[in-house]
């Protein structure tokens, strides 16, 4: 079959361009073949710091000089001190008590003892509510006075630390 | 007329000639070329291929909370699984930085963003796929990367993004 010169010329521009394109998919599928890529995600989560608001003063009742010592539970109505800890919503925490407070007077060198700080909830690890809040109220215990302990109001800081875990 | 008269047997005269330089050629060519055989090979080896197994997470934190680095070997890091032709070398390519975004963010706001940099992999720029050539060969690679320091301001939430590797036959 003889085709004419229009006609041949269209084919081979065909047959080239065919080519062509042959070429250039099997150089792509080479390099595909030879590199690789993917992606993976890196994600965190950024937290609020832990705020800690006090909304009650840990509180004993007045006692004589010699009294018997006197532990104000967490859950006591009055007495109990009481802390708001703020942060993100089902957030772990721990929280930290000290072991032992003096409380002074006027005279610096007679001195009150509080210790075994309780709190409610328990002190250590613990969840923040749905709200990222919880209110903690804090308990303790007034050793017992001597009984030459001069008269007067005392008073003495605790520090109650909540922390990541 | 007479034109006409001359220029065919001008033109037979001048095919004629073009034809014997054509044959004179080809015969000179043919006494002068010599034929041989030589064997031509090709080694067809299996693709690389790259494929996600575990994504580098940076965990919860703080805001004011310092800057973080997971190693390659830490349980946090990133994991791909390449596979291809075995006992065959290829080589790693880690991004420089990339910026975590927080979700609902703003990108170019600093406080809704997160610079991870440090890109660190093990094996390190280049493995080796296990297997013996011919076979089918695999490699794990695990990714770390640092984080920048959180401002005590850094707006909370979380931060996500991507990253590429890059694996290829030398």
């Amino acid at each position: 079959m003889r085709l004419s010169k229009p006609r041949k010329f269209r084919t081979l521009l065909v047959v080239t361009f065919a080519a062509l394109s042959v070429g250039i998919a099997t150089y792509a599928y080479a390099v595909t073949l030879t590199t690789a890529r993917e992606k993976a995600l890196v994600t965190m989560l950024v937290m609020p710091s832990l705020q800690i608001e006090k909304y009650s003063e840990l509180k004993f009742r007045s006692a004589r000089p010699g009294a018997q010592a006197e532990v104000i539970s967490p859950r006591a109505r009055g007495g109990a001190g009481g802390v708001k800890v703020v942060g993100f919503p089902n957030q772990a925490y721990t929280m930290f008590f000290p072991q032992t407070v003096n409380l002074f007077g006027t005279n610096p060198e007679r001195s009150v003892t509080v210790s075994d700080f309780t709190s409610y909830p328990e002190a250590g690890t613990g969840l923040l509510g749905t709200q990222g809040q919880l209110e903690n109220k804090v308990g303790a215990t007034r050793n017992e006075l001597a009984i030459d302990l001069p008269s007067g109001v005392y008073e003495g800081n605790y520090t109650l630390t909540v922390a990541f875990p | 007329m007479r034109k006409n008269n001359t220029l065919v047997p001008t033109l037979f005269v001048g095919a004629f000639v073009v034809g014997v330089a054509l044959v004179g050629q080809r015969t000179s060519q043919a006494a002068a070329s010599a034929n041989t055989t030589a064997n031509a090979t090709a080694s067809i080896i299996r693709g690389i291929t790259l494929s996600s197994d575990r994504n580098l997470d940076f965990g919860e934190a703080a805001q004011g909370t310092g800057a973080k680095t997971i190693l390659p070997a830490d349980a946090t890091s990133a994991r791909f699984l390449v596979s291809g032709e075995g006992n065959h070398a290829y080589n790693i390519t880690l991004p420089a930085t990339a910026t975590m975004l927080r979700v609902g963010g703003t990108g170019g706001v600093a406080l809704d963003e997160i610079v991870v940099n440090t890109f660190a992999s093990a094996p390190s720029g280049s493995g080796t796929l296990n297997g013996a050539a011919g076979g089918a060969g695999t490699q794990t690679i695990t990714v770390g990367a640092a984080r920048a320091i959180l401002p005590f301001n850094q707006n909370p939430g979380t931060y996500t993004t991507s990253f590429s590797v890059t694996v290829a036959y030398p």
